[in-house]
This record gives C-alpha cells, structure tokens and sequence, in this order.
C-alpha cells in the first residue's frame, strides 16, 4: 500500500547564495523560504551564476514515534549519501555527486527558528559545500574595508572571543568558528553563515552586557552564552570578503601582563595547521580530490603569522588590531 | 557465499575516511541472486548471512561479477530507549527521493540509498537485543531493500506500507 498524502507540492522557488555559489531552492512554505532565503543571501552577484546545487525542502511532517526532538541529528554517510535524522521532525537527504538536499521537516522545526539556523541550515552548508569545491575552516573571520583576516586556533583557546573583541573596535565579523573558502573567478573568497556566537560562562568578565542573559546548555552539552553577535552587540556583519592573511592563535601560559607576539609562519607550517582544522568529508570523485588540494595550496600561499597571546580579550585585540594593520596591510 | 574477505582488512589501513569521522571497515561480504543478477553485501556484521538465509535468497555459487553492490553498515544498541528512534513496531516505510537518488528509511532509522538504475547502494541497518532478535531485524531490513531494489516489488508486497516524499 503506497501512501501518496505527503507528496510535495512545491509552490516556492528562488536562487540562494552558497558560498558564491548559486542554489536552486523549492519549498512548499513560504515561512521556510524567507528563513532559508535571508541565511543564504544571494548577494549583490554570484561568482557561478548556474546552479549548482538544489535543495528541495519541505514542511509539515511529523514521524509517529515517542522520542522527541533530538538536540542535534544523527548523521549516517558513505560515499556520496548522507542522511541526518532529525528523528520525530524529519529528515535531510543528500546526494553529494549531484549536489542535491532534499528533506521533510516538522512544522515543529521550522517555528523554532533558532534551531532550524543551527541544526539544520549550518548542516546543510556544511555537508553541501565540499561538493561544491568549497572548503570549510575551522578559523573566524573579520573584515576590514572588504579585506579579511582570518583567526585560526583549536577549540577552547578563544577564537571566538577575539574576533568579537576585534567586531567591537569596528571590524566587520563575517564569522566566528567555521570560515568557508572557495575560489571565485577573481580569486580565493571567504564566506559566513549568521550562526550565533557560542562564549563561555566567563566570557561575561570581558562582555558585561552579557548579564543581560542566562547561560544555557547548547547543543553540544556546554553551558554558554549563544547569542547573534550582530544584533546583540550591534557589530557589523560581512557575508563575504577577499582573504588577505591568516593568524594561528595560541595560547601563552599565565604571565603578569598581557601579551600578543606575533611571527612569520611559513607556507608548510601553514598546511600543517590548517589540515589540523579542516572538516573531514569523503571525497566523491578523483576530480574533487585535485580541486580540494589546489584550493588549499592557495590558501597555504597567504601571508600567515603565529599570534601568542595572554590577557584579556580587549588588550589582545587592541595589541592584534595593530599588527593586523602593520603586516597585512588591513 | 559467506565468506570473510581477510583482502579488505588489508584496505582499510589507506580507505577514505567515512563521513563524519568515522572509518567502517566492512570485511564481511555475501553474493547472492536477485532477479537475474548478482548482488553482494559488504558488510560489518556476520549476522548478515544469517538473515539472507532466512529470506531464502539463493546464493550465487558462480562467482560471477556481482552488478550490484551493497555497502550496508550495522549498528547495535543495547536496549531499545539507547536507540534514538526506537518506535512502535510498524511496516510504514518512508520513500524519500531527492535528485537522480531516492532512499528509504524504517522506523528505526534504518535506511537504504541508490541511484537507480544502479543496482549498488549504501545503508545502515539499527538493530539490537540478542543475536536472535538482531538476525530477524536484519531480514526485516533486507527484505525492504530487496523490495526497494526491486522496483516491481516496492509497489507490489503488500506488506510493505510506503510513504512517498518525492
């Protein structure tokens, strides 16, 4: 017996921007189309005017079942399929060779707007883009003037703090975890999603308008602030820019005053570091895998430095602001 | 037909990563007949033959060149509330399609993708309890593959209830 009562019917189309790339969306919702449509703005011009990519997404279906919504999907993958399980609220399907997302979701996920940025359009990008050509970083980014910086260090050592201590002395912040790179016609470009900004409990020392707030259990069990840096702190948002350098942040053990050094880094130290950042993903043919190598060769060749740093948030920034000026010309 | 290829061990040292960081080295294969063609399982579970041979497909003892090629994963859970998408015991099987490909998924969160006309395609199949209860689940799920692969008979068993996003 075939149940045919769900089969789409897909009133709403529109172009999408990802990563300077250009996605066809259809949708049966026109709530889910300005959502999807205002987290992949298109832009003033898209590198790759024809489509690339599809995603195909559609609303108001509920799995009968007694669990509840998961906090964050479960992702099962082998060559080029992926699915995220998104339990009781649906579904994302993709197929990486043909650039195709397609997904039913619960009317549930699609009122929680918070949700649906973080756990399922981030997901989206993040899966999709490879396919694309385009590489996912591990590095915030801030943008001066159209040029970029971007912010390279592990989870934990503070990336995210400096790049918003960096937004607040006027620097646009076009991310603060995951930078995606990709190579437009006139050069390497970089790309941000509007993903809240994840601070830790005592970043409100350094941020006092953080009171203003409660920390919360985020999605992967850390008690933190999660807030849009852009609205919240008011600071300027960039969606895309030309990157201009690299700065591999570390942290320096505790000393009595605060201190920012920076030093050259060479171009295989660079590979190494950024190898160490990058998120894994299957390679669908021999083609991607040459493309994905030759992207990062280019990314390898920007001027980069190693920042030491110990101190508080706005010293440090204050003290990279101006290396920043002097050795990238930003 | 069942046999341990000790060959893809060996591979597996310099496979590519599986999405998500997580390496499935599936060292365990099967052949057998659907249809007019050979098929062959690679899979990590040898509780998979197990449940072929409760579904009576043949085995192909030519060892001819299998045209199609099965990549299915199996992941166990102690009890059921361990597994996220435990639910009420149902035949309702969603059909998903999306682009040139089209999957199925189970209530369990077992799922199966292809690109037809291909006869290959990639899976994951939940089970748990005993090796028992594991080996009927594995032939629950595989007869919906067979089912699934086998498109004159996705439309036909009547005890398979689909439910079509397309």
């Amino acid at each position: 017996m075939i149940e045919e009562g769900h089969n789409a019917n897909a009133q709403y189309t529109t172009t999408l921007g990802l990563a300077g790339h250009a996605c066809s969306l259809r949708t049966d919702s026109v709530r889910l189309m300005e959502i999807i449509g205002a987290f992949f703005p298109r832009g003033q011009t898209l590198e790759v005017q024809a489509s690339r990519a599809s995603m195909n997404l559609f609303v108001g279906y509920r799995r009968d079942t007694s669990i509840g919504r998961c906090n964050f999907p479960i992702f099962r993958g082998r060559n080029e399929f992926v699915h995220a399980d998104y339990g009781r609220e649906g579904s994302l399907w993709f197929d990486l060779r043909a650039r195709e997302v397609a997904g039913v979701l619960s009317d549930e996920i699609i009122a929680d707007e918070g949700y649906l940025r973080r756990a399922v359009l981030t997901v989206i990008a993040g899966i999709l883009a490879p396919s694309l050509g385009v590489i996912a970083l591990h590095a915030g980014c801030v943008v001066r003037d159209g040029r970029a910086v971007l912010l390279s260090a592990p989870s934990g050592v503070g990336k995210s703090t400096l790049a918003l201590a960096l937004a607040l002395r006027g620097w646009s912040l076009l991310s603060d975890e995951w930078t995606f790179v990709y190579d437009a016609p006139n050069g390497l470009k970089l790309w941000g999603m509007q993903t809240p900004i994840k601070l830790l409990p005592d970043a409100i020392s350094y941020f006092p308008k953080l009171s203003a707030l409660s920390p919360a259990i985020s999605l992967n069990g850390e008690l933190s602030y999660e807030i849009d840096p852009w609205s919240f702190f008011g600071v300027d948002r960039a969606i895309d820019a030309t990157p201009f350098g690299i700065v591999f942040l570390k942290r320096a053990s505790e000393s009595d005053a605060p201190i920012c050094h920076a030093s050259d880094c060479g171009e295989e130290e660079t590979m190494q570091a950024l190898l160490e950042g990058i998120e894994e993903q299957p390679e669908t043919s021999a083609e991607q895998k040459r493309a994905r190598q030759a992207l990062m060769q280019q990314i390898c060749r920007l001027p980069s430095l190693r920042a030491l740093f110990s101190g508080e948030p706005e010293v440090i920034a204050a003290d990279l602001d101006e290396i920043l000026k002097e050795q990238f010309h930003v | 037909m069942f046999e341990r290829d000790s060959a893809i061990a060996q591979k597996a040292a310099t496979a590519s990563t599986d999405l998500l960081h997580r390496r499935i080295l599936l060292d365990y294969s099967f052949q057998f007949v659907l249809g007019e063609s050979a098929v062959r399982i690679e899979t990590d579970s040898a509780l998979m033959g197990k449940a072929l041979h409760i579904l009576n497909l043949p085995a192909d003892l030519t060892r001819r060149a299998a045209l199609g090629k099965w990549e299915i994963a199996v992941e166990t859970y102690e009890e059921p509330k361990q597994n996220l998408f435990h639910g009420t015991a149902t035949k309702l099987i969603e059909f998903h399609g999306f682009g040139p490909s089209c999957a199925i998924r189970m209530s369990n969160g077992s799922w199966f993708a292809r690109t037809p006309p291909s006869l290959s395609g990639v899976g994951f199949a939940m089970v748990g309890g005993n090796a028992r209860a594991q080996i009927n689940q594995l032939a629950v799920y595989l007869r919906a593959v067979v089912s699934f692969v086998d498109e004159r008979g996705a439309r036909s068993n009547p005890d398979l209830t689909l439910e079509v996003f397309a």
